[in-house]
């Protein structure tokens, strides 16, 4: 079930301001046939790793077979012999692109063919090239046994590892100093600092950042409590098109080189010239940083290979990338008898590298006072991929409401609502000074609005109790779970200093586009196709603005990821944000058109007559003679006169005389920099459980989805993101886990028939969306972003659910079997 | 007396597990001259004696074909020229005599149809469905999520009006056997596609022809399904992206009980 509310247009022309055309016919309404649909229900769309190419090689790459290891020797002669290797490319050779990038993403992301590994599975030691990927195979499984590997020290538990006195993992590790964490929130009264460690018990930096005066805003503060817990057993990424990338030289000095990938954005290196291609891809979530290695690999295996294309898999790529929320968590907060907070103390061992534990707090809540202290462990694990990421930071807002409310004995919707705020300012305090000051409307309060449609929803009235007391006839233990956050991404500086980030950095030229002679529009849209919708959305748009029949809109979709250097092309992800972000530039561009069309439509048409017309053109009189442009509007591809609506043509009798096809091109706009976009659009979440205290198995009997989109372009679109979203997101908080032997540091459950995604049946109750539109968002008309959030936030909706269930708060963040029954002591 | 034989066979059959064991040796044909692989090319025949006796003083035949005189023995037929031996060893040095080196070009032929159009191929034995599919017909619907393990369904199609899963299927398996993968049904159904795009029952796409093919062979064998049906036969489909309610809501319009 999902409802919409809808909002009136806008007044002012500003991007969140921009009103909806007239008439809409296509934004904001059902029934839209997607243009990816056909092609990818029927199969015929091609992912990259569907593509063949004339004389196309293929390669893997070894993966390392223990935690932290070495190579010590590698006979590769008997591998060499397996009838169809080519070359087997060895970590000792002379490297092209070896070093240690130090990501944020991971301490130590290997660019090439590293000797040592620091996670089992890590691409190392050596790359295989072979006719069949059966060649790669077998030659691979001969070259595993003929390669010895030194066991090196492992810590698989962090807080382990940054003990005094535990063995170092990295010995040799030279100091990090420069460190460029993410920084996504602002602040009035900010501060950081960053502390690289020389080795200091396998910490290799720590990151401090101050808000306001947290330590002195403690001390006064009326109560304060302190409490932890831990994500030691990540999710992962599993269940996506595995990665593959192919590359081919284009030229006999193999200087230039021709890339194919399936990641989401710019993910090819340019550490070369070259084209790179991005096709439709199997599931990314925002994942993309795996594939700079292979990318690698795989333009270094091109090297071998004559200009003939070569393809390099990696088949379990998608087990090896972990989702941000594998850490430490401890919290202390101050706060008021009535809820409100006044301080916040976050320690956070940190092992995803890009995490802001106080992001969400700072977006979601006013406290102006936040103390946080990030340390950055070695561990072996393995890296973290942002995949539909944000939970690790929802968590911490809402650990925090949760533990005030149970102990004020408060309801912890009300402790968000008493909070809600952002960047140091209350929420009545941004009604008045930023709402009314630019335009938005003011009596919206979209926390308000959420919670009391997901309260209605799932009849948290009569139905939330106090934590651990209604057993119920069937011998479960009955709970109402609550989960709230800034809906994201919401910013127009966010789209605005996306797309100039890369303006100055000259990577691209203007966007385009064209209005052909037959009188369609035509508009070139980046692949990373991901799911999001977007070349619907976009043609929508531009049909709207335009006043075009959807089908004279055509978004043709090329395949070069946005760190291309094409022109005339949209940017920016397919994922969370990239709607927001083209929607600004489609919006512009289509307004360009339209007023061009209508001064065309107004100045004498010019009829060829041919290539060469030896004696000057033939001139027709205009398509609507003695009319301005301000007269004349567009409607169902035809061009009529406002006055008199009668008097209509279709565009192609005006843009039939083009010489050729016409352009409007823009560039992005530069928003006001010094503007301060606070987030207001909010969602939440409600669940109710049954938990087993026998089993510790926990069942869904309802889930209630509410997100404030800002204003909805493709209904189901939304609300398929709502449910993936909670599918998602529900798995990761319930069933997902990465175990690991604790002997060998190796992986034991990366198939899918041991890492459980959720299956259809899995959530056995209800889920019910709704969405509604407060417009309250910097994009335009008042958009935001939907692709991640959902997921991002319910990530640990069953962590509350369970504790008003059992009464117990579980050590771990997840809630499967084990740490229910453990929490409820029996284990 | 004189005896005569006469040799019924039995249908020459290469076991399942026999193929599974032979084909990971079987990689460019260089191991053909295995004796894992040449004792794959016996066969088990029944042999019914004839038995003539010659009476003193003329010639009677007597032919007997009782049970006790019906015995079993395995000849061996050459797979490069099709010679025949009475055991292993005189095949094996037969082969190695005259043979070696020599890659079998193929492994069997099998004749079936996919999306309505018949094909008579040379299938490898270690090829699977998916295999069969993809590399050799180029369709693809087919997806590599699990990479042969069986778990996503991704790879689903239709044989013989039953969802399998291509990658746990031998290509070898299939003669004779009526295939349908999500292009055939595009073409067949074209209104399970459009209720699938419309109920947007897709994100990213990878996963949505196996739920097709498993769709459909749903409806084929239950026109009107509920919703505990639909979940059930979904069910070993994976959708990293989550969005199975749509599934539901397409076949369910589909179906007409929407």
């Amino acid at each position: 079930m999902t409802t919409y509310y809808g909002i009136e247009p806008g007044e002012k022309y500003k991007p969140w301001l921009w009103p909806l055309p007239k008439d809409t016919k296509y934004i904001g309404k059902e029934g839209i046939y997607r243009k990816d649909g056909f092609m990818k229900a029927s199969g015929t769309v091609k992912y990259c790793r569907d593509l063949t190419m004339p004389g196309m090689l293929y390669a893997k790459t070894m993966e390392a077979p223990h935690a932290h290891c070495k190579i010590i020797a590698m006979d590769t002669s008997r591998a060499e012999a397996v009838p169809g290797v080519r070359k087997i490319i060895r970590y000792d050779e002379d490297p092209i692109w070896y070093g240690i990038f130090d990501s944020f993403r991971a301490p130590l992301t290997p660019m090439a063919l590293p000797t040592e590994a620091w996670f089992s599975g890590q691409l190392c030691g050596a790359t295989i090239i072979a006719d069949t990927e059966l060649a790669c195979e077998e030659a691979m499984r001969i070259l595993e046994k003929d390669t010895e590997w030194e066991r090196l020290p492992f810590y698989l538990d962090w807080d382990e590892a940054i003990k005094p006195g535990s063995t170092p993992i990295y010995p040799d590790r030279e100091l990090i100093n420069h460190y460029n964490p993410g920084r996504s929130v602002e602040f009035p009264d900010f501060t950081l600092s960053w502390t690289g460690f020389e080795n200091k018990n396998n910490m290799y930096g720590e990151e401090i950042q101050e808000y306001g005066d947290a330590d002195s805003a403690m001390t006064e503060a009326t109560n304060t409590l302190e409490f932890s817990f831990k994500e030691s057993l990540p999710d992962t990424l599993a269940g996506i098109e595995a990665q593959v990338q192919i590359a081919k030289y284009i030229d006999a000095s193999n200087t230039i080189v021709e890339t194919w990938e399936n990641g989401q954005g710019s993910n090819s290196i340019h550490q070369t010239d070259g084209i790179s291609h991005c096709h439709y891809s199997g599931g990314r979530f925002g994942h993309a940083f795996n594939v700079l290695q292979g990318d690698l690999l795989a333009k270094r295996a091109a090297l071998e290979t004559n200009q003939r294309p070569v393809c390099h898999l990696h088949d379990r790529s998608h087990f090896y990338w972990m989702g941000e929320e594998f850490g430490t968590y401890k919290m202390k907060v101050g706060y008021e008898d009535n809820g409100k907070i006044t301080a916040i103390k976050i320690q956070n061992i940190n092992c995803c590298g890009i995490l802001d534990p106080e992001n969400k707090i700072c977006k979601s809540t006013g406290c102006e006072n936040i103390h946080v202290t990030k340390t950055y462990p070695y561990q072996n694990i393995g890296p973290y991929s942002c995949y539909r990421h944000g939970g690790a930071q929802a968590a911490f807002l809402n650990e925090i409401c949760h533990r005030i409310a149970e102990d004020l004995n408060m309801d912890p919707a009300e402790v968000a609502m008493i909070n809600d705020g952002a960047d140091g300012h209350s929420m009545e305090w941004i009604n008045e000074n930023v709402k009314k000051k630019y335009g938005f409307d003011a009596t919206r309060d979209s926390l308000n609005e959420v919670i009391d449609i997901g309260k209605k929803a799932i009849d948290w009235n009569n139905k939330w109790h106090e934590p651990g007391t209604k057993l119920l006839p069937n011998g479960k233990y009955h709970g109402i779970g609550f989960m709230y956050c800034n809906s994201w991404h919401h910013r127009a500086d966010d789209n605005s200093s996306f797309l100039k980030y890369r303006r100055e950095r000259d990577m691209w030229g203007p966007i385009g586009l064209g209005v052909y002679k037959s009188g369609k529009v035509f508009v070139e849209g980046a692949h990373n196709e991901v799911g999001v919708n977007r070349g619907t959305t976009y043609q929508a748009i531009i049909a709207d603005e335009i006043g075009l029949n959807f089908d004279d809109v055509v978004v043709k979709f090329i395949d070069e990821p946005e760190g291309s250097r094409s022109s005339f092309r949209f940017r920016g992800h397919g994922g969370s944000r990239g709607l927001i972000s083209n929607a600004v530039m489609a919006i512009r561009l289509a307004q360009k058109a339209k007023k061009m069309i209508l001064e065309k439509a107004c100045k004498p048409r010019m009829n060829p007559g041919g290539y060469f017309d030896l004696y000057g053109y033939q001139w027709l009189e205009p398509a609507f003679p003695n009319k301005t442009p301000e007269e004349l509007d567009i409607k169902d591809s035809m061009v009529f006169e406002i006055a008199n609506p009668n008097n209509k043509q279709p565009i192609s009798a005006i843009t039939t005389y083009l010489s050729r096809e016409m352009f409007v091109t823009d560039v992005p706009p530069d928003l006001d920099e010094e503007l301060h976009t606070y987030p207001m659009g909010r969602q939440c979440y409600f669940m109710e459980v049954e938990v087993d205290p026998d089993t510790g198995h926990v069942d869904v009997i309802k889930d209630v989805c509410v997100y404030d989109a800002g204003k909805i372009i493709s209904p189901e679109t939304c609300h398929s993101q709502m449910i993936g979203g909670t599918y998602m997101g529900y798995g990761r908080s319930r069933v997902e886990e990465v175990f690991f032997d604790p002997n060998d540091g190796v992986r034991l459950n990366d198939d899918l028939i041991n890492y459980p995604i959720n299956l259809i049946g899995d959530i056995k109750g209800d889920i019910d969306v709704h969405l509604i539109e407060t417009g309250l968002n910097w994009a335009p008309y008042g958009m935001g972003g939907i692709g991640e959030s959902p997921t991002a936030v319910q990530t640990h909706i069953t962590r509350y659910a369970v504790h008003n269930a059992i009464g117990k708060w579980l050590d771990e963040g997840k809630t499967t079997p084990e740490y229910v029954l453990k929490a409820l002591g029996k284990v | 007396m004189s005896e005569k034989t006469e040799i019924k066979k039995g249908p020459r059959k290469i076991s399942r597990r026999q193929f599974l064991r032979d084909a990971g040796i079987v990689v460019g044909g260089t191991a053909v001259g295995s004796a894992f692989f040449l004792s794959a090319c016996g066969e088990e025949v029944e042999v019914t004696k004839t038995v003539t006796t010659t009476a003193p003083g003329g010639t009677k035949t007597i032919t007997t074909t009782a049970a006790d005189n019906t015995v079993t023995i395995t000849k061996y037929t050459c797979p490069v020229d099709g010679l025949e031996f009475n055991s292993l060893e005189e095949l094996k040095a037969h082969y190695d005599a005259t043979h070696e080196g020599v890659a079998v070009a193929g492994g069997t032929v099998i004749s079936l149809s996919v999306n309505n159009k018949e094909y008579t191929l040379d299938v490898k034995p270690r090829w699977t469905l998916q295999d069969l599919l993809r590399d050799q017909l180029g369709l693809t619907s087919p997806k590599d999520m699990c990479h042969g393990y069986g778990a996503c369904g991704s790879c689903s199609v239709i044989v013989d009006g039953r969802p399998v899963l291509s990658c746990m299927m031998l290509a070898c398996e299939c003669d004779g056997t009526v295939i349908e993968t999500s292009e055939g049904i595009a073409v067949s159904r074209p209104d399970l596609i459009d209720a699938y795009v419309l109920n947007h029952a897709m994100q990213c796409g990878y996963c949505t022809p196996g739920f097709v093919c498993t769709t459909k062979a749903l409806l084929d064998h239950n026109a009107n399904p509920t919703e505990a049906d639909i979940k059930e036969a979904l069910g070993g489909n994976i959708c990293r992206c989550g969005d199975y309610i749509g599934h539901i809501k397409a076949i369910r319009q589909v179906a007409g009980n929407k």
